[in-house]
């Protein structure tokens, strides 16, 4: 069953009313518990073997770090819980794919599509989540849960289990006591939340997916100006697709009691890569902040600018591994690192350079947020293409003259004849241009406003939140049924 | 905490608000725009029966659609329209007999029901209905040497089921939605805010229904097919490469599939049980491809059925079978680009000269008496005259 698939939408709110009929404690945590597996195993009964490995390493290591006096020895007992932990994740992500590299020839490309792999549901989610609790032990941030069904809930918790967001073991475990008791005002907030994630799921992102799929599938015949916008419907239907996704796990969370941080937070209208990366996927880059960089840093505190450097590069790099195995995956996180580094070691120089020339900082971002979304449309080329060749020739045209002539051939009066945009068929889809409209202004009014949509007065907010019911309902009908999460695969 | 309380019943108090959120938020407005999408899909026709669509191209012959829910749905609105014409003659086939027009066989009625049956026993299917709600003195069939594959057999079966019986409820809510979504300023001109229907600019027909709007395409009248004008305007670029484009589409064996020559004989059993007369036609391909399947030395092994369709023996066992059949694929004209889309699929002034060369062969005169040849003949020598490939009857029926 998909998080957020009509079925779960139905499910979701009885469930959680018929959780709060029990008392609060252990026979909630027992009934979420069975539900969560419940909810794992409508996924090919083999991926459970990997939760039920993850669960039982993550609570034997925990224990057995807990119990360790605090000896040189100790660090490699870390090492040792983490890498039975990630066992699973590194052999069905990386050594798979890498043997089968050297199993068929030398030179076979590294790049598999996802049909090639066999990936459990959510393994990188709750391996993260797992690791992330074996190192807070270690360092005594949390202490070792006694209950080996609170450590299994904290793999399998079914919000979060498949998509994210990455769980923190100081913020999950102690929620997972649900104790609270049922309040309307957190419910109509989760309602409201899983119906946004509803429809940036069904209403925006399998909208924006047509055009972006029609051109990425014709690359060859496609011109720049076709490829950039593309890009930007791609961009943005990763975005109301993962975005869709955390909110409907945020707000089911929230119905059964438990807060969990945003996962995403307008990250399109950041104005610098860094920005960016604050505003995507927080959970991932918290988490990786927290359990990769400082240590690296802190390790390099030796050289403080040159590691500070090296370790956000090295940092990005795996971000970009974290998201497949595959050179267009690789050379993902290390653009990304380049570019967050010259972000960081040149954002005096540049904010001098502006002062100096009498522009004030704090207009900058007129200027910031456009450039910073061209940068990262540019590289999402890396992740939509096949294989790294398809994006070099894809790259090629973006960065020729040809780009601004397909541009200024859009203006009247241009001396450059218009770019074909068959393949977006714009005309054809105005609602695909309205998707996007919609999904720019809600980050601009809530970005400005910083009012949640339940504050909003009742017009807008009943308008919204109905045409998100809609679009579930449009999923009820429809043959084919939704897409598949696009983040599964990572 | 304060938050946590440890009280496990639900608060009337609170679920009573929940509720109302729920209802004022998102179910009630959520239902009245379903309830307004019903609305618009009942009065623009998605939604219903297909007997309503029937009726609205019963009631404006200049209206040209595409049903709902696209091919497995076509079989049940061109029974409806059966039902509703009660034509002598019924032409049943898939995509190759499509541009054959109910003009061409006058005075006898005539409806194409093309583009519904691939396979022999889908052509049988859809006899076994057809005979149920009309009665026709004759069934034509699109018979082609290919159909005698296993390959043909399984592919067209899963590919192009026949839905008798659609939920024309969601496919209906679907073809709204999908025409909300693409072709807004249509559907509100097909709910009377703008003046109705969308004209196709090139022949004057009225496109009716999201998929003929989008696609400018969709069944006539008659039941043959508009092709959309940008596929017509290709003309001859749809012919390059001729052989490989058909050899891709079609299944090549090294002989008839007996079980496909079962699937004939319960075909012809289900028509002589009827009392209809079975007529089978190869519509012409374009003559490189026969070329090709004749003589190319690769191509050979799986060009045994092609051979094996036309031998004597193939011949006799169709007359055994009471089938008529008239072959249109060594035709002298069959080189003419005019007369094709595509190599496969003859074109509409393709299908008359097809028809006019059967009006030579002695069975005609037998089997469609009341034919008169030298109106066919003039009809295709206007039509050539006037470069005329696709709209040679227009909106003539």
């Amino acid at each position: 069953m998909l998080i957020a698939s009509p079925l779960y939408c139905a499910l979701i709110i009885p469930f959680s009313l018929l959780i709060y009929l029990l008392a609060p404690g252990r026979p909630r945590m027992l009934a979420v518990f069975a539900a969560s597996w419940a909810f794992y195993l409508t996924f090919p009964r083999s991926f459970s073997l990997a939760l039920l490995y993850v669960s039982v390493t993550t609570y034997l290591g925990a224990l057995v770090l807990a119990r360790r006096a605090d000896d040189g020895n100790k660090l490699w007992f870390l090492a040792g819980a983490i890498a039975l932990t990630g066992l699973p994740l590194l052999l069905a992500k990386y050594i798979g794919p890498l043997l089968h590299v050297f199993t068929s020839h030398m030179s076979a490309n590294w790049d598999l599509t996802s049909d090639q792999l066999v990936f459990p549901v959510g393994l990188s989610f709750y391996t993260f989540g797992a690791i992330g609790y074996l190192i807070d032990v270690f360092l005594g941030v949390v202490a070792a849960e006694q209950s080996l069904v609170t450590v299994a809930l904290f793999c399998c918790f079914f919000p979060i289990v498949t998509s994210g967001p990455i769980p923190r073991a100081s913020n999950l475990l102690p929620q997972l006591r649900f104790k609270r008791a049922f309040d309307a005002r957190r419910a109509t907030r989760a309602v409201t939340e899983i119906l946004l994630g509803v429809g940036l799921k069904f209403g925006i992102s399998e909208i924006l997916a047509r055009p972006a799929g029609a051109v990425y599938s014709d690359v060859a015949i496609c011109g720049p100006l076709e490829l950039f916008l593309a890009t930007v419907f791609f961009g943005y239907q990763l975005y109301a697709d993962f975005a869709g996704y955390s909110l409907v796990a945020i707000g089911s969370a929230r119905l059964l009691g438990v807060d969990l941080p945003p996962n995403f937070r307008y990250p399109f209208l950041a104005a610098s890569v860094p920005d960016f990366w604050r505003g995507w996927h927080i959970s991932l880059f918290s988490w990786l902040r927290d359990y990769f960089f400082t240590p690296l840093r802190l390790e390099l505190r030796a050289y403080p600018k040159l590691g500070t450097y090296f370790a956000t590069f090295v940092t990005l790099v795996f971000v970009g591994i974290w998201h497949g195995a595959g050179w267009g995956f690789v050379a993902f996180g290390a653009v990304h690192g380049v570019l967050m580094v010259l972000s960081q070691s040149t954002q005096e120089i540049r904010n001098r350079l502006w002062l100096g020339l009498g522009v004030p900082l704090r207009y900058l971002w007129l200027v910031r947020i456009p450039i910073t979304f061209i940068i990262i449309t540019f590289t999402l080329v890396l992740l939509r293409s096949k294989d790294v060749s398809e994006a070099g020739g894809i790259y090629l045209k973006l960065l020729s003259f040809d780009l601004v002539k397909d541009l200024l051939g859009q203006l009247p009066y241009s001396p450059f004849s218009p770019a074909g945009l068959d393949h977006l068929n714009l005309g054809g889809n105005l609602v695909v241009v309205a998707a996007l409209v919609i999904v720019i202004i809600g980050d601009v009014i809530e970005k400005n406003s910083k009012r949640l949509v339940i504050e909003w007065p009742y017009l807008p907010r009943a308008a919204l939140l109905s045409a998100c019911t809609l679009a579930l309902f449009v999923q009820v009908l429809s043959a084919a049924g939704p897409k598949p999460f696009a983040y599964f695969q990572f | 905490m304060a938050e946590e309380r440890t009280r496990s019943r639900l608060p009337r108090k609170e679920i009573k608000a929940f509720v109302r959120f729920l209802l004022l938020a998102a179910i009630l407005p959520a239902a009245f725009l379903v309830a307004m999408l019903f609305t618009a899909g009942w009065k623009i026709a998605t939604i219903g029966p297909p007997s309503n669509l029937s009726m609205s191209q019963q009631n404006n012959p200049k209206i040209v659609l595409a049903p709902p829910g696209g091919t497995p749905q076509y079989a049940a609105y061109k029974l409806a329209r059966i039902k509703d014409l009660q034509p002598e003659i019924i032409y049943v086939g898939q995509s190759r007999c499509s541009q054959v027009r109910s003009a061409m066989f006058r005075p006898y009625s005539f409806y194409n029901a093309c583009l519904t049956a691939w396979t022999l026993d889908q052509v049988r299917e859809f006899i076994e209905h057809a005979v149920t709600i009309s009665k026709p003195s004759m069934v034509i069939f699109e018979l082609d040497y290919f159909m005698f594959t296993k390959e043909y057999k399984a592919t067209w079966t899963a590919r192009a089921k026949m839905d008798f019986e659609p939920d024309t409820f969601v496919n209906g809510i679907n073809a709204t939605l999908t025409l909300a979504e693409e072709h807004p300023l249509n559907l509100l001109a097909s709910l009377g805010v703008f003046p109705n229907q969308v004209t196709e600019p090139h022949t004057g027909f009225e496109l009716s229904l999201p998929d003929a709007i989008r696609s400018r395409a969709g069944f006539r009248y008659d039941g043959s097919f508009l092709y959309p004008f940008k596929y017509r305007a290709n003309g001859a670029k749809q012919l390059e490469d001729a052989a490989r484009q058909f050899i891709a589409s079609v299944h090549g064996g090294s002989g008839l599939d007996p079980g496909q020559v079962e699937a004939l004989s319960r075909l012809a059993a289900t028509a002589s049980k009827a009392g209809v007369k079975l007529v089978g036609i190869q519509l012409p391909i374009y003559a490189p491809v026969v070329a090709y399947l004749d003589t190319d030395p690769a191509y050979h092994p799986y060009a045994g059925v092609w051979r094996a369709f036309q031998s004597d023996e193939t011949r006799q066992m169709l007359a055994r079978l009471g089938i008529t059949f008239f072959d249109m694929v060594r035709l002298p004209e069959n080189g003419e680009a005019r007369n094709f889309v595509d190599p496969s699929h003859p074109s509409e002034i393709g299908a008359l000269h097809g028809l006019l060369a059967m009006s030579s062969d002695p069975r005609f005169k037998s089997t469609f008496p009341l034919i008169d040849p030298e109106r066919l003949r003039s009809e295709y020598e206007d039509a050539t005259k006037s470069g005329r490939i696709f709209d040679v009857y227009a909106d003539r029926f």
